[in-house]
């Protein structure tokens, strides 16, 4: 009986060699997502590409932020092995009794001495400022406490993924989308990536802020289906304020799309505090007439995803950024959307 | 239109009544009267009378609003009759239990009636046809069996009788009519037809027969139809409700009752039709989780077919199971059944696999996979040349070994139900080609001989285990074989790094990883031929099994700690499923590991369980992504599929024990989110959000 190729299959993928074609290309990738089904139409398969010019408050994916890799932390998950301490060359990792689990681990002397040294009450500190994210440390975790975001990735390597579930997206209407981050952040890559899906006949969609050269998104309009393009605030000095980019670029990006004859369903994040105004949703709804055969829009109302996520890159928020809003107030702006004339969906 | 929720809920307060303390089952009294009275006549004979007996003395009852006749609830009795004293009752039972019956590993129930044929030709067919039959079999236990039968057929004709004076007394013309007509003749209209299987089923029942099927009701019900549509008698909506009704009959009965639809025809066409889909409407009415609906597929199965199976499913009552005719059928045929034969074929219990009205009563046992991987391990410690190939050439020979010892074992038990002492007249009477051949079902009567499922368990435990030793111990040399020995000695206390580091660093099934993957498909493929090496003594095949039902829970209680980070006498994974909460990469992942074994040998059948948040399936979306998971798995060849949608129960309980729902994918917001990834706020959101209805 043969047990399968595993070590076969390692020795091919190392003897693969760069050899100069668009498959070779590389981009820095922190996710790869399949069974998508809410970025476009059908089953997709999502890759996140890091690296993001806007710094929005309420941020879902901080860890596609930054343009290179980072570690993730999560200490919960921590079994206190040491691993990481014996490989880290900037001693960024070290072990520190807890003085509170230190009396309570009195009546459990006995199991630490019997060498179970993840009973024992350690804290795991990662010093952030001596860390050079090497990621040595990752790989040493066996619990995966540690990780490593952010990949750089052939096109090639992509795809390979992406395409094991072909089938389901020729009968489901589905394919590629590239989100992020932003994927014009890379746009080499994300145009290559998006020609290649193009190549094998898959859907091609792309989400997007809309903050990056006009020339980039141009090269794009020929390979993608479907852009699902953000509006996140209409007015431009709140816009600065949340993102930290200007609005006009954006929404002139958006006008040339359209005018280009691109597929565009606009994305609505509404985040309570922030854009949850009637002024913006009226805004949105005027800047969405304006924009002739526009495909729709989807309604994102906030949620606290990013919250957890910003904990694991060591970036705790004192406060929470937001709270989700309840169906309530989404179906109110849904009519409201509607009331405008807007076609909306909506995730609630 | 009558009302079948009003009678439902009439047969839950009477199954309520039954199930109370103080309720007697008169039937095995009557059986060991009835023995008592035939004393020294050939046991087909007396096994008859008392078949015979029960239906003679059975409390005919109705629910109001019945619009078919039958219902179990005349066998019991609160009380015992005047003549007959307590002592006297419990010699009876003694004396029955004394004389004994067959039992499902020998045979008896988990099968069904030639449906097609005894609607054909009414149960005066068979009679005329057993007797002239009598006439020249004339060797004294062909005469025996012969005679039997006609016994029983005589009870089930007569019992069918007192229905219709029972009805006529009640003032229900229509089912006295009915009744008066099929106690001998053969059905003329769908509502005959369909009373007649009731009435079928309802008989098996009086005998104790537990988890009997329908087989292809869409099939040998459909000339009835189609000539009661074209004669103006009957409207859908009418068929509908008859359906409905029997749906409400078998939630009398309850357990698992299997009903086929969809399919090839015994031809090779497409065999879903009208009533395929009338099947799906009372299932997804009636709500019952005793109507087990099992769906077949094929390459040319319409598209409405899938949507109108998915409409049932996504109610999250988890029927129909889906089953592949591109599996099952060549597997049927490469073992020696014709091909028309093979097509038409239909499942028994959950979803094993039956030849419907033709062949021995099916049966499976457990078989511990995982078992033997921990002795072949414990085998090899110590040997110089110690390698990845040594420990699977040791696992294979364990596993040879004692699957030929369980089915030595099994043929030994057999052993003990010879048919001259054990023969079973009722069924032998409705089996193809009992009659013909003048012999019991389980003397060679039955036109195909039986199956019995070998049903492994821990498939995704064991290929876990061997991608994570080979890994780490033979590849990587993360740590040597004898302190990974220690490690499952000690169920890990004290190595919760390794457990880790065996548990995130090697391969898991159902992850759409080709090393593992090849490792579950080379089990299926080795474990499914060797069973098939083995014959049954009296004829019939061993087959793997991958169906574990829940055993893999008192499986995994005898296994202890496993190489893939698994806890000692913890559950081990559920049947041809990977193990629960190591798939981590999404459904399509999922279904093409699933989809790399080849299970066209596992004739028994396998069992994949996926769980899917229902938020994932709304509106139009929702039904093509479903169809597309479907469409891969009929093209993907996997042999089964099964659904479950998962409510705020699972949520809860994965907050709880977070590693065993890592694969629990859940609609956060306008995209989705691995459960057990999420902040406790956030799980919290969702579980609120779902618990207003909201998904």
């Amino acid at each position: 009986m043969t047990w399968g190729a595993n070590a076969e299959r390692r020795e091919k993928m190392k003897r693969r060699k760069d050899n100069g074609d668009p498959a070779s290309a590389t981009g820095l990738v922190f996710d790869i997502q399949r069974f998508s089904l809410f970025d476009g139409p059908g089953i997709r398969t999502t890759v996140f590409l890091k690296g993001c010019p806007l710094q929005c408050a309420w941020c879902h994916n901080p860890e596609g932020i930054v343009p290179h890799a980072e570690l993730l932390f999560q200490p919960e998950l921590c079994v206190g092995c040491g691993a990481c301490v014996a490989v880290c060359p900037e001693g960024a990792h070290r072990f520190e009794i807890k003085e509170e689990a230190r009396a309570a681990s009195a009546a459990q002397d006995d199991a630490a001495a019997a060498g179970q040294p993840w009973s024992a009450p350690v804290g795991h500190v990662l010093e952030r400022k001596l860390c050079t994210v090497c990621g040595a440390c990752a790989p040493a975790c066996p619990s995966k406490a540690l990780e490593l975001c952010g990949q750089r990735m052939t096109v090639g390597a992509v795809m390979g993924i992406v395409l094991r579930d072909r089938g389901y997206y020729i009968d489901s209407g589905g394919g590629l989308t590239i989100s992020g981050g932003e994927p014009l952040f890379q746009p080499a890559f994300a145009t290559a990536l998006l020609g290649a899906a193009r190549a094998e006949g898959l859907h091609t969609a792309i989400e997007t802020s809309g903050c990056g050269g006009w020339t980039d998104l141009e090269a794009l309009l020929p390979l993608t289906d479907l852009f699902l393009y953000d509006v996140k605030e209409t007015d431009p000095q709140r816009h600065r304020a949340f993102t930290g980019v200007p609005l006009a670029p954006i929404l002139d990006n958006l006008r040339r799309l359209v005018a280009a004859g691109a597929n565009v369903r606009l994305r609505l994040p509404v985040v309570p505090g922030y854009n949850d105004r009637p002024d913006h949703i009226e805004a949105v709804a005027r800047l969405a007439q304006s924009l002739p055969g526009l495909e729709g829009a989807d309604l994102l109302p906030y949620h606290r995803l990013g919250e957890g996520k910003r904990m694991l890159l060591g970036q705790p928020e004192d406060r929470a950024v937001s709270l989700p809003p309840d169906t309530g107030q989404v179906q109110a702006w849904k009519a409201c959307f509607a009331a405008a004339g807007l076609d909306v969906w909506s995730a609630e | 239109m009558s009302d079948w929720r009003s009678v439902l809920v009439q047969v839950r307060a009477a199954n309520e009544r039954l199930g109370a303390s103080g309720m007697l089952d008169l039937r095995p009294a009557w059986r060991a009267q009835a023995c008592r009275e035939s004393m020294g006549q050939p046991e087909p004979i007396v096994r008859a009378l008392a078949f015979a007996r029960v239906l003679r003395e059975d409390a005919l009852h109705f629910y109001d609003g019945d619009r078919l006749s039958g219902s179990h609830v005349g066998w019991h009795a609160g009380a015992l009759p005047g003549d007959l004293s307590p002592a006297e009752y419990e010699a009876l039972v003694n004396e029955w239990r004394t004389r004994g019956q067959r039992d499902f590993w020998a045979g008896w129930d988990h099968t069904l009636a030639d449906y097609p044929k005894l609607l054909a030709i009414g149960i005066g067919g068979y009679l005329t046809h057993a007797r002239a039959t009598l006439q020249v079999r004339t060797a004294p236990c062909e005469q025996a069996a012969l005679r039997g039968m006609i016994v029983a057929l005589e009870g089930f004709s007569a019992y069918i009788r007192r229905w219709a004076t029972a009805a006529a007394r009640r003032g229900m013309a229509d089912l006295a009519e009915i009744a008066q007509h099929i106690a001998a003749e053969p059905p003329r209209t769908f509502h005959e037809a369909l009373q007649l299987v009731a009435f079928t089923h309802l008989a098996f029942e009086s005998e104790g027969r537990y988890a009997m099927a329908l087989g292809r009701i869409d099939q040998y019900l459909l000339p009835f139809y189609r000539q009661d549509v074209a004669a103006g008698r009957i409207t859908p909506a009418e068929a509908l409700d008859l359906l409905c009704h029997m749906w409400v009959k078998l939630a009398e009965n309850g357990g698992v009752q299997n009903i086929c639809i969809g399919g090839l025809t015994p031809e090779g066409a497409d065999a879903t039709n009208e009533l395929s889909y009338l099947c799906l409407e009372a299932t997804r009415l009636v709500q019952s989780p005793y109507t087990n609906l099992s769906a077949r597929f094929h390459d040319d199965t319409p598209e409405a077919f899938y949507r109108a199976c998915f409409s049932v499913i996504r109610t999250g009552i988890g029927f129909p199971a889906i089953f592949n005719d591109h599996v099952l059928i060549p597997g049927l045929v490469e073992i020696g059944i014709p091909p028309a034969v093979a097509r038409d074929h239909c499942m028994v219990g959950c979803i094993e696999t039956m030849l419907a009205g033709r062949q021995q009563a099916w049966s499976d046992g457990r078989y511990n996979m995982a078992l033997q991987l921990m002795r072949a391990m414990d085998r090899v410690q110590g040997r110089d040349d110690l390698s990845f190939e040594v420990l699977q050439g040791a696992f294979l020979s364990e596993m040879r070994d004692s699957l030929a010892a369980y089915c030595r074992d099994f043929n030994a038990y057999i052993a003990r139900f010879p048919p001259d002492l054990f023969p079973d007249p009722f069924l032998s009477a409705l089996t193809c080609d009992c009659i013909e051949r003048a012999r019991d079902i389980n003397d060679g009567g039955a036109e195909f001989p039986r199956m019995h499922g070998i049903a492994v368990m821990g498939l995704g435990t064991v290929a876990d285990s061997l991608a994570a030793v080979r890994e780490l111990v033979f590849e990587q040399r993360r740590f040597s074989y004898d302190e990974l020995m220690d490690a499952l000695a000690a169920d890990f206390q004290g190595y919760e790094p390794m457990r880790q580091a065996l548990v995130n660093d090697a391969p898991k099934y159902g992850n759409d990883e080709d090393a593992v993957d090849a490792i579950a498909a080379s089990l299926v493929d080795w474990v499914s031929r060797e069973c098939l090496k083995h014959r049954i003594d009296g004829g019939g095949w061993f087959v793997a099994a991958m169906a574990a039902n829940v055993s893999n829970i008192p499986a995994g209680r005898e296994v202890g700690a496993t190489p893939d980070g698994r806890r000692a006498y913890t559950p081990l994974s559920d049947a041809a499923s990977p193990y629960f909460g190591r798939d981590t990469h999404g459904p399509t992942a999922f279904l093409n590991s699933v989809s790399k074994p080849d299970y066209h040998r596992v004739l028994t059948g396998s069992v994949v369980n996926m769980k899917f948040e229902p938020a994932f399936f709304r509106g139009e979306q929702g039904e093509r992504v479903f169809l597309a998971l479907m469409k891969a798995f009929v093209r993907n060849r996997v042999q089964e599929l099964q659904f479950n949608f998962t409510g705020n129960e699972v949520l809860r309980d994965a907050q709880r024990d977070p590693e065993l729902h890592r694969d629990l994918v859940v609609r956060v917001s306008g995209f989705s989110q691995y459960f057990v990834q999420l902040s406790k706020e956030v799980q919290d959101d969702v579980i609120r959000r779902r618990a207003h209805g909201q998904p």
